[in-house]
């Protein structure tokens, strides 16, 4: 054959072999944990029963349960997406996470007597912008100075924690707790529950439904997006294509900025109604494994954080049911990226088979 | 006093400078070899849980070191398969690894000590004790600085002459260094690049695991959840920071080492009963200290030529 | 002399992946003590039979014989076990490391702990012995190209090599180097050494060689001495029943044609400081093809990066269509009308890792039609890059596969085709046909003379000099930074372009 010009099936095949790498590599991670819950002395099949089925999607409440988990999850790794496509390595977000939080609560408790949606929209909004004030830091100097980004984002984390962890125990302190936590939002300001009963909350319809629509959109409609991927896959030929590589790096970081600030004022907003040190166990470095798992592509990676959302979720009835310790969500997140890393020299044998050999 | 308190934070420095030295050492020898490690986080990581649990249950701290050091060999293997026969990107693999040694490690604790079984922390009891240097420790201010500590930092020090010879001095730092500038090139000229980068990888895993070690059963005697709190990452700035230089980057680390020693002091005075200085901008004095090192000193510069480019031999 | 066989291949056949085949059935050998001149235009396949022998490339079919011993060579290592060593075109050396280090680099006897004091001392004695001056404790970096030239040689000498193949080795000399060459060659062989010289140039092997043996499209044509034939012969045999390429003359005669590019005094950095381009003027017309000539690193790179927008010019002007494109950015000269085909094709003229379709689209994405207020017209992208991959008959299974799929051959006419279906008043084309298969060559040549037909201006820069005797209109040779010489082609000969190329003086002008 050869000046064949297809109407999309090497499109399709390519994306297939990618969702078969992610599948194999979730495949091989849970085989992998399985070990380990045997040597805890369980049966793994009856463990991944109460994960998955009974823990993570066995009734409405727990399915609720599993999207409450996925949501910050995928905010975060969404905006990870659009930064690891350019190839701009935000390991920061967990800091921009806690940073909006921060951010979201303080506005929250300062703004008085505001219509609730209005009093909503100005303290998500802020949330954002602190989680995007928090990543132009390490882009700019990125940007502007050749810095390495990795280094500074993870730096960052740590100032951030500190600096959450004062303003906890000290200006924002709800003087009547006994923990490092601040004092209760307003009702008018808790995110408005869809279901009387389960924590379906507006933040998850509005992750999924608004925002994963719009940078699926932004990554694969726009020229924004064609420059983001030309950056990432060759900055040469962008600059040799009239692409400013900089102005890139700055607006993917803050845009991954902007979600996980998005995601921690959500939390504050809709489960926590406050600000607390324990705002998040690590999606910021969840949403990582979530990117790379779910392709940076955000249909992938919607995907992907339901998946962990349900490992998460389901962690608690596993240990409930089959004792196994409740970090193993942990164990399976970090099996998952390391084999979601290795399994691309497969998706790729799979595509080259499938498409590029048989096409001579 | 104020002479002894100089003298005892700077002896705390040269202590909590010991693993970053030792992890510092290893990831100069990848890195001049062409291979950028983010996964020396994790290896810390895991040398840090490991030596901790054989310390715990054999009550010898050697024994402990020399499982932080198998450990960390066997997971600078895995990243070595990944990136140097695979040739995988080396940042995603490095982020993975570390990731994997967060979430590997989180669990396998809980798994062994239970869920908050005890109020008070497992930790070990036979702690390194310091060999001081006959003569040599009694030499005023530098004797206890340097010459009474313990043996890993006696080999943390000499280890970065050591290196600095061995890069500059020998045949085998010669290949590193082409490796690290051209793989091509010295491929074609008899060079193993595979092997030395697997080589290398050993020997950061190694010291790698010994850095976490430490952490865990000299300095703290316990192990927490992600200990090494970013001490990986700093490392390599710390090495950008030095130019891949083994004595440049011994000052870097010694700067984060004296800040660490300096916050765990004005945390411990009397300083933060004042209300003016909360205890975590205390903590967070290493971190700030580190980013505006990178901010001065750390634009645009250029490490080895080939530094985190996958090499796939054409023969 | 003698003339004992040193080396002896037979048969050789050389087929790359690509389905290009090189060597079709090879014979060549090498007495000792002698210079043997390996002669053939761009390829012939002298390069890839020299690769064979020294172990960097595997041959498909046929045998190699050391000193009378059969030998199977897997490696340069292998090769140079055997005696065999050969410097190449593009330089193996490493540049941060010293001279010393360069040469002992790799030797599978080298002791764990260096001895550089020795080794300084043996280089500074060979480079006596052969008159190749060279400072063993400078860096390479700060080396020029005939010095980095000579630390290859002495690499080889210093690892006792006594085949040594030069691979055009004087395409980067200036002419008192290319001399200084030729005496170390003749005091090697003097030593016993022997020596085998590729080049295509004639008059280089008519000069230094004992023995000439010609190849053509992959055979060998011919073997003779250089006493025994005189230039006329030796071109027929290079260039074979071949008639000289004809140039298709411009359809529009000069006077009227528009001026398209103007460039004034125009004096652009290098990248390690320093002028690399020393004050260039010229002028290119539409339907006119002006062709720059001259060897690798005369700052034919520095200049064609200033007009493209991608370096700083440090003084002088760009007139583009009449207007001041000085310091303008990429994309709108892109807009403008520019187009460009770069010599580092998978570098820099494509993002191996995206689609076809996307690769296509690289210079024109954000302009109607193909994207109105920053959002991408999906079905627009893939009709423009279903009609290049059909036009400029690009082989690949579909137009989605990411582009590292593709062959180089593929790859350039992917390129060719996306700058040249965007209307474009001017084209930048450098080295575009380097590595191509003849097919692919002819192809691309056709197409630049196409659009010079269809009004287009075009600014070739090529090392290959055939390739600019058969395209331009105009021709400029560049030499040290300068355009040394400017002249409508048919009033200058290839022997007068090949002077100034050298830095020397054309007699009588």
């Amino acid at each position: 054959m050869g000046d064949s010009v297809d109407g999309g099936e090497s499109l399709m095949a390519l994306r297939l072999s990618r969702v078969l790498g992610s599948l194999i590599a979730i495949g091989l991670a849970l085989l992998t944990a399985s070990l380990f819950i045997g040597l805890a002395g369980a049966n793994p099949v009856r463990a991944y029963y109460y994960m998955f089925v009974k823990g993570a999607f066995g009734n409405s409440v727990t399915a609720v349960e599993t999207l409450v988990r996925a949501t910050p999850i995928l905010l975060v790794s969404l905006g990870l997406a659009v930064a690891f496509t350019a190839r701009v390595w935000n390991i920061g977000a967990e800091g921009q996470l806690y940073m909006g939080g921060l951010v979201a609560a303080w506005v929250g408790l300062s703004l008085g007597g505001l219509p609730s949606s209005v009093g909503l929209t100005v303290m998500l909004l802020s949330s954002a912008l602190a989680g995007a004030a928090w990543a132009l830091i390490p882009a700019v100097l990125r940007a502007k100075y050749e810095i390495n980004e990795i280094f500074t984002t993870v730096i960052m984390n740590y100032i951030a924690l500190y600096l959450v962890s004062y303003f906890l125990t000290g200006p924002l302190r709800d003087p009547v707790s006994q923990f490092p936590e601040s004092p209760t939002l307003p009702q008018s300001l808790w995110m408005p529950r869809l279901v009387q009963g389960v924590r379906l909350h507006l933040g998850i319809l509005v992750a999924i439904l608004v925002i994963t629509p719009i940078v699926h959109f932004l990554r694969e409609k726009t020229t924004f997006g064609f420059r983001l991927k030309l950056v990432g896959a060759n900055p040469e030929a962008a600059r040799y294509s009239g692409t400013d590589i900089g102005s890139i790096v700055v607006l993917s970081m803050l845009i991954s900025g902007l979600l996980a600030g998005l995601a921690g004022g959500i939390e504050v907003s809709a489960i926590q109604h406050k600000m607390r040190m324990e705002l998040s166990p690590g999606y910021g470095f969840t949403g990582i494994a979530v990117a790379l798992l779910g392709n940076l592509n955000a249909v992938g990676v919607l995907l992907a954080s339901i998946f962990m959302g349900a490992v998460i979720n389901g962690s608690y009835t596993m240990h409930r049911m089959a004792h196994i310790p409740v970090g193993m969500a942990y164990l399976i997140q970090g099996l998952v990226i390391v084999f979601a890393v290795a399994s691309e020299p497969i998706s790729e044998r799979i595509f080259r088979k499938e498409v590029v050999e048989s096409a001579d | 006093m104020p002479i002894e308190m100089a003298i005892d934070l700077m002896r705390a420095a040269v202590r909590v400078m010991t693993p970053l030295l030792l992890a510092g050492a290893g990831e100069i020898l990848v890195e001049r070899c062409g291979i950028l490690n983010l996964g020396l986080e994790g290896i810390m990581l895991l040398g840090a849980f490991s030596g901790f649990i054989v310390t715990y249950y054999t009550g010898s701290p050697w024994i402990g070191v020399l499982a932080a050091i198998l450990v960390g060999m066997a997971a600078n293997a895995i990243f070595g398969f990944m990136t140097v026969s695979l040739a995988l990107d080396q940042v995603v693999t490095g982020l993975a690894l570390t990731l994997m040694a967060s979430g590997a490690t989180f669990y396998l604790y809980r798994a062994i000590f239970g869920w908050y079984t005890s109020p008070v922390p497992p930790h070990v009891t036979t702690v390194i004790r310091e060999t001081p240097i006959p003569l040599l420790s009694s030499i005023p201010v530098i004797g206890p600085v340097l010459f009474n500590q313990t043996a890993f930092t006696y080999a943390a020090l000499l280890s970065i002459p050591l290196l600095y010879f061995v890069l500059a001095r020998t045949r085998v730092g010669l290949e590193i260094t082409a490796s690290g500038e051209d793989p091509q090139v010295a491929d074609y000229l008899g060079v193993d690049v595979v092997r030395l980068r697997y080589l290398t990888l050993l020997a950061e895993g190694a010291l790698g695991g010994v850095a976490g070690a430490l952490l865990s059963i000299s300095q703290y005697n316990m192990f927490l959840d992600n200990m090494t709190a970013g001490r990986g990452f700093i490392v390599i700035a710390m090495i950008i920071l030095g130019r891949w230089d083994p004595l440049k980057m011994t000052l870097g680390t010694l700067l984060f080492a004296f800040a660490d020693s300096l916050q765990l002091r004005i945390q411990a005075s009397g300083l933060l009963t004042l209300a003016w200085f909360p205890y975590q901008f205390a903590l967070m004095l290493p971190y700030l200290l580190t980013l505006i090192a990178l901010v001065i000193v750390g634009r645009g510069v250029k490490g080895p030529a080939s530094l985190g480019k996958p090499y796939k031999r054409l023969r | 002399m003698g003339t004992e066989e040193v080396v002896l291949m037979k048969g050789i056949v050389k087929v790359y992946p690509g389905g290009v085949v090189a060597n079709r059935g090879v014979d060549f050998d090498l007495r000792r003590g002698e210079i043997h001149a390996l002669l053939g235009e761009n390829g012939a396949g002298k390069t890839t039979l020299m690769k064979i022998l020294a172990g960097c490339l595997r041959p498909d079919e046929g045998e190699i014989y050391v000193k009378g011993r059969k030998v199977d060579i897997r490696s340069p290592r292998d090769a140079m076990n055997l005696g065999i060593g050969m410097v190449h075109q593009h330089f193996t050396l490493i540049p941060n490391l010293t001279v010393a280090e360069n040469i002992i680099l790799g030797m599978s006897d080298l002791p764990h702990l260096l001895n550089l004091e020795e080794a300084k001392e043996r280089i500074r004695e060979l480079s006596e012995s052969v008159g190749l001056k060279v400072d063993p404790e400078a860096k390479i970096d700060q080396l020029s190209a005939g010095e980095k030239q000579r630390v290859e040689i002495l690499r080889l000498l210093y690892r006792n090599a006594d085949v040594l193949i030069f691979d055009e080795p004087t395409s980067i000399l200036a002419v008192p180097e290319v001399e200084a060459l030729f005496e170390t060659l003749r005091s090697m062989v003097e030593q016993g050494k022997s020596v085998v010289f590729v080049t295509h140039k004639m008059w280089e092997a008519l000069s230094i060689s004992d023995r000439i043996t010609v190849m053509r499209k992959g055979r060998v044509v011919a073997r003779v001495k250089p006493e025994e034939v005189d230039d006329k012969e030796l071109v027929a045999l290079v260039v074979g029943e071949r008639v000289a390429p004809t140039r298709v003359e411009r359809a529009k005669p000069k006077e009227t044609a528009e001026e398209i590019l103007r460039v004034e005094n125009l004096r652009v950095e290098g990248d390690r400081g320093g002028l690399a381009v020393k004050g260039v003027s010229f002028t290119v017309h539409e339907g006119e093809i002006f062709g720059i000539a001259g060897i690798e690193g005369n700052g034919q790179k520095e200049l064609v990066e200033a007009i493209t927008g991608l370096r700083p010019v440090k003084s002088g002007r760009i007139l583009f269509i009449g207007q001041d494109i000085t310091g303008r950015s990429v994309s709108e000269l892109i807009e403008m009308g520019m187009a460009y085909i770069p010599e580092e094709r998978i570098e820099r003229g494509v993002a191996a890792d995206l689609p076809v379709v996307d690769n296509s689209a690289l210079k024109r994405f954000w302009v109607n039609p193909f994207s109105e207020r920053g959002i991408i017209k999906g079905e627009v992208l893939r009709k423009f890059c279903s009609k290049i991959v059909e036009t400029f008959k690009v082989k690949c299974p579909g137009i989605d596969i990411p582009v590292r799929y593709l062959s180089g051959g593929n790859i350039q006419r992917l390129i060719v085709g996306r700058e040249l279906s965007m209307n474009a008043r001017l084209v930048v084309a450098e080295n575009p046909t380097a590595g191509l298969d003849v097919k692919s060559t002819n192809f691309v040549r056709e197409m630049l003379i196409r659009l010079r037909d269809g009004g287009a201006a075009i600014l070739l820069v090529s090392t290959d000099l055939d390739e600019i005797l058969e395209l331009s209109d105009v021709i400029g040779v560049m030499y040290d930074g300068r355009m040394v010489a400017i002249r409508p082609a048919g009033q200058m000969t290839a022997q007068e372009i090949g002077t100034y190329m050298l830095g020397g003086e054309v007699v009588g002008r």
